[in-house]
């Protein structure tokens, strides 16, 4: 099932990049928007939490320039994780035209919307090293550790765009719902607030959102310079694993209906 | 060479008794009744686009691929790239299958030509370099000078076609599917694309061609398959296959009795009556207007007296319909009238204003009306209506009230197929020319 990708890699590289290319052609600011607009959120956010409405018991990180850092590090890795899920969703019917006059995969389409994500995602995360030198904060290797944590978030995106995009053909209400899903999940994860405000014996409840372990893993490198825990990298292995397995599973048993739905 | 006539004997393509159902859930909540059921509620309708089709096609042979529209050719077509998956039945092909499906529309309309080749052969799964290595060959075949490297936004359609065209046609599959590629290009360039069919064809590799060109089929496929309703009407020699799609886009088959008799027989000869009746082209039972004169069957026949929609240009042919009386009509007046694709009238006729109008006609009569005609016509599509009326009042001012009327019936092909046209414009005025003798020298 993971062979045509392979087969069909440089065609996914290659559109994935055009489709970057072409998003922002003919604007002036080009990819500059990309990171312009989840900025204006951040600044948003971080002005209501920390002089409007202060969060409680919120620790060190809620104040002024190191809150605007964690929204920052918790949030552009949701935002590309979301900007996955919905493109995986909708890469079959997007692109349909291909998948109704071409034998080709419909995995590969999937996989294209999946790197065009990732290669925004990492563009705009490139915004947090530049703000920590812009304040001065240390820059070590170890936000290295980001780029993998970033590869296994976009699995995982893939692999739940992959399950969620196949029914999606046959069901085009799950397209609706996964938006509705995701505003609700979103602040079910820690992104805009921190940890902390959550009291104590129920922080271990978020290593049940999926999405907990990646941002966990992303922040800390970004912010803190140090490598997730062995058990942070299993999970986001594990999360990532099974809903590419169950999502190719899905396909493989839909698969031969696809393109008589579409 | 020596290779390829090897090779002759081999069948690339072998299809048996393929079979395609798309199974319709409507609404699609019945599809997630019948998943979670294992299949025992929501029941899905079950539509059959192509049944029991069996082929083989040899190395080398150019395959034509014909019917109507919804006659199964695109699943078939679809079904062979492996696009769609097959119900029942088993389609085995052996090497590279390109396919012309749609052209253009897989290409990107912001890239320019030359990356357009690049991308699709990257979709294609070819090797790097390839597309390259033949990317002179494209470019001369296309011939459309420096659009080649400007976005394909600003083409024309038939500029694109040239690029698509061009492109799998350099690619060198073993198997190539032109499916109605030639109808968007320039004359001269299906001049091209044919004679470069028939080099490729020379080189050996397999064509299937699906095309409503039927000069085209002709000229180039050594086989025709003719699917109706998504089954297999005819497969064999492409003259014979085209006539009968000609035959068959026409009503019903059938020989009749050779055209005999006056405009209006009296009292309907039971043959030719049941024949109407069998071969009829009414389908709908628009009644309008009180009951009485009544429209039962109408056909049209050809110089031979074949059942057909399809008349030759200049050629003779019949309208016959048969109507009856179901209560004592005073003057009874039949109308026909000649539409073209764009409903403009073309020619009306009716019984009465040829003078062969009955005075009356009395309960229960019925009649055969022979309308018989010449179609010096511009060729192309007509549609015809038929019309029953009666003069509504005994006073000659009073209107005509209308008792039956079939309006869109055909369409009718006048077809050409020779070098020239006798006539120029929409229609041949009845001439004969003359010429003097020639001045005596003195």
């Amino acid at each position: 099932m993971l062979e045509p990708l392979y087969r069909h890699r440089r065609y996914i590289l290659k559109s994935a990049l055009a489709d970057l290319r072409h998003r922002y052609a003919g604007t002036s600011l080009g990819f500059v928007w990309n990171v312009l607009q989840p900025l204006a959120l951040i600044l948003v956010f971080s002005l209501v939490f920390s002089r409007i409405v202060p969060l409680r018991s919120a620790g060190t990180a809620s104040k002024g320039v190191s809150f605007l850092l964690y929204l920052c590090a918790g949030y552009l890795p949701w935002l590309g994780f979301a900007d996955c899920l919905m493109r995986c969703l909708n890469a079959l019917p997007d692109n349909a035209t291909y998948l109704k006059k071409l034998p080709i995969p419909e995995q590969v389409f999937v996989a294209k919307a999946a790197l065009s994500s990732f290669l925004s995602m990492m563009l705009s995360l490139l915004l947090l090293p530049a703000l920590l030198l812009v304040f001065g904060q240390p820059i070590g290797g170890a936000i290295l550790a980001a780029v993998p944590a970033a590869v296994l978030l976009i699995g995982f995106g893939f692999g739940l765009g992959l399950l969620f995009g196949t029914l999606n053909v046959f069901f085009r209400d799950i397209n609706h719902l996964m938006a509705v899903i995701l505003q609700l999940w979103m602040w079910c994860s820690p992104i805009v607030y921190t940890i902390e405000v959550v009291p104590e014996r129920y922080r271990n409840l978020f290593w049940l959102n999926p999405v907990y372990p990646y941002i966990l893993a992303i922040r800390e490198a970004l912010l803190e310079g140090r490598v997730a825990a062995p058990t942070t990298w299993l999970a986001m292995l594990g999360w990532a694993a099974v809903a590419t397995l169950l999502g190719l599973l899905v396909l493989s048993r839909l698969r031969h209906e696809i393109r008589d739905v579409l | 060479m020596s290779a390829a006539r090897e090779g002759a004997a081999e069948p690339v393509i072998e299809v048996e008794h393929l079979g395609k159902c798309f199974r319709l859930f409507e609404p699609p909540s019945r599809r997630a009744a019948a998943w979670l059921s294992g299949g025992r509620l929501g029941r899905p309708r079950e539509v059959w686009a192509l049944r029991d089709v069996s082929f083989a096609v040899m190395k080398g042979e150019c395959l034509g691929i014909i019917g109507v529209n919804g006659s199964g050719k695109s699943t078939l077509l679809k079904l062979l790239t492996g696009v769609l998956e097959e119900s029942v039945g088993r389609v085995r092909v052996s090497g590279r299958l390109l396919a012309l499906l749609e052209l253009g529309t897989g290409f990107n309309p912001e890239l320019t030509g030359r990356q357009n080749i690049m991308l699709s052969t990257q979709l294609l799964g070819f090797p790097d370099g390839y597309a390259e290595a033949r990317m002179g060959e494209i470019e001369a075949f296309c011939d459309i000078g420096r659009f080649f490297d400007r976005p394909m936004k600003i083409y024309s359609s038939g500029m694109s076609t040239r690029l698509a065209f061009a492109t799998f046609l350099f690619l060198d599959p073993d198997i190539l599917v032109v499916d109605e590629a030639l109808a968007v290009g320039d004359m001269f360039f299906q001049r091209k694309c044919l004679a470069a069919m028939a080099e490729i064809l020379k080189r050996g590799t397999t064509i299937l061609l699906v095309s409503h060109d039927m000069a085209a089929i002709e000229n180039l496929c050594s086989r025709v398959i003719l699917l109706e309703g998504g089954e297999t009407a005819y497969m064999g020699a492409p003259k014979d296959a085209v006539s009968r799609y000609f035959a068959r886009s026409g009503p019903p088959g059938g020989v009749a009795p050779p055209l005999g008799g006056a405009a209006s027989d009296r009292g309907a000869s039971a043959d030719v009556a049941s024949a109407l009746r069998r071969h009829s082209i009414l389908a709908t039972r628009a009644r309008l207007g009180p009951q009485g004169l009544h429209i039962v069957a109408a056909r049209v026949l050809d110089q031979l007296g074949h059942h057909s929609f399809r008349i030759r240009a200049g050629d003779r042919f019949a309208i016959q319909l048969l109507v009856t009386a179901d209560a004592p009509v005073p003057e009874p007046e039949i109308e026909l009238e000649f539409r073209d694709r764009f409903d403009r009238l073309v020619c009306g006729l009716s019984l009465g204003g040829l003078g062969r109008a009955p005075r009356s006609l009395s309960a229960g009569e019925s009649r055969v009306v022979s309308f018989r005609l010449n179609a010096a016509l511009e060729p192309g599509e007509y549609s015809f209506t038929l019309a029953a009326y009666d003069r509504a009042g005994a006073r000659k001012r009073d209107g005509w009230r209308c008792h039956d009327s079939h309006a869109g019936l055909g369409p009718l092909h006048i077809a050409w197929d020779r070098e020239l046209l006798p006539f120029y414009g929409i229609a041949a005025l009845d001439c004969a020319a003359e010429l003097d003798a020639a001045p005596k020298a003195e």
